[in-house]
């Protein structure tokens, strides 16, 4: 009897922890999808892919950019579109990032919340760009529906498509 | 007795010395970030006709010195502004309009080294921080924002590259504007 309880016990542990997303052994990490990460890029670009802030070679998360960090050595922030290929270099670093919990994400059901990058970028945890996105605004809208697996492509334009702030007339302030 | 007790607070004002002489050494050398350091020695010495002030190393990143632990008066916003992309001749009287994202604008201007710089009394700004440079003539407004902070140079390196998109410059079209720095500019502040 005590023997059947024991099975019992552990019969039941096993299927809690088999059914909590992050310990779901993973054979094959899953990323989102490449052919709409340019929409996404195009709107992450004006917030984080600057030359001050992830578009730097030194960071975990690189964001390459016809505005940004060029990824061709005779290309310049100055002139050009992003080329595929910056996508490309792009997406590899995003997906790169928390390759393990993105699988959840997108296989599991796990929060896109959870992950480091929304997280930042929200300003939950500690970060130098400080809060990038609110919940439910068109950037942090077209992150989320493409790292659950379907973008939120009219976020994304409408993102990438914001004009910049409308310019107030200033008065000089005087100097000695 | 009287001498065990000699002995103990001997001992301890020797700790204390010790303790003291730690903690100033740890403040000295916690002090100098060694990142930082290494950055700025990177730009090398001052150059001797530029007297250290308003006017010196015009084009460098201003606030890896001149912020908050840095090693001179911090500023919120700081840079420097050439005629044309070949950085070599200063434009002066330019106004910079800032504008940040709580919707707070401020404008400087540049001096005759083509530097400006706002400190934190004048106008702390809220990144992002949209730019744009104006004269009578012209007008040439940033694309992206600043995000991270406000030195300019951080991005807009002395030469164009795929991690720099140059310096700050007012019109590609012609090169003929005349060098400002000159030695009436040499004994002026801003």
């Amino acid at each position: 009897m005590m023997c059947l309880r024991v099975m019992l016990s552990g019969w039941v542990l096993g299927m809690l922890c088999s059914c909590y997303p992050q310990n779901q052994a993973q054979d094959e990490l899953h990323t989102p999808d490449p052919r709409s990460f340019p929409l996404v890029a195009d709107a992450l670009s004006p917030s984080c892919g600057t030359l001050d802030c992830h578009g730097q070679w030194g960071r975990n998360l690189r964001l390459f950019g016809g505005r940004g960090l060029r990824l061709a050595p005779g290309d310049n922030p100055a002139d050009g579109a992003t080329t595929q290929r910056e996508y490309d270099a792009s997406f590899r670093s995003l997906v790169g990032l928390e390759p393990e919990r993105l699988t959840d994400v997108l296989l599991y059901g796990l929060d896109p919340a959870e992950l480091v990058l929304v997280r930042k970028a929200r300003g939950k945890d500690a970060h130098k760009g400080g809060v990038q996105m609110l919940v439910g605004d068109p950037l942090d809208r077209c992150l989320t529906s493409w790292l659950s697996g379907s973008v939120h492509s009219a976020s994304c334009q409408r993102v990438s498509s914001m004009p910049r702030p409308q310019s107030v007339l200033m008065s000089p302030p005087v100097r000695e | 007795m009287s001498a065990t007790r000699t002995f103990h607070r001997s001992i301890h004002r020797r700790s204390a010395s010790w303790l003291a002489a730690a903690l100033l050494i740890g403040t000295w050398t916690g002090c100098l970030d060694p990142l930082r350091r290494e950055q700025i020695d990177a730009l090398g010495p001052e150059e001797a006709s530029t007297p250290v002030g308003a006017l010196h190393r015009a084009g460098q990143p201003c606030l890896l010195c001149h912020s908050e632990g840095g090693t001179s008066t911090p500023f919120t916003v700081a840079g420097t502004i050439y005629e044309t992309p070949s950085a070599r001749s200063p434009a002066a009287g330019v106004a910079v309009e800032l504008r940040d994202s709580a919707r707070r604008s401020y404008v400087a201007y540049s001096n005759c080294a083509g530097n400006f710089f706002v400190s934190p009394a004048e106008f702390q700004p809220v990144m992002p921080l949209w730019v744009s440079i104006r004269t009578r003539e012209l007008a040439v407004v940033m694309e992206s924002p600043m995000n991270k902070d406000g030195d300019c140079a951080t991005c807009h390196a002395p030469s164009i590259s795929s991690q720099s998109a140059g310096p700050v410059f007012l019109s590609a079209i012609s090169d003929a504007g005349s060098s400002m720095m000159n030695s009436q500019c040499q004994g002026q502040k801003r």
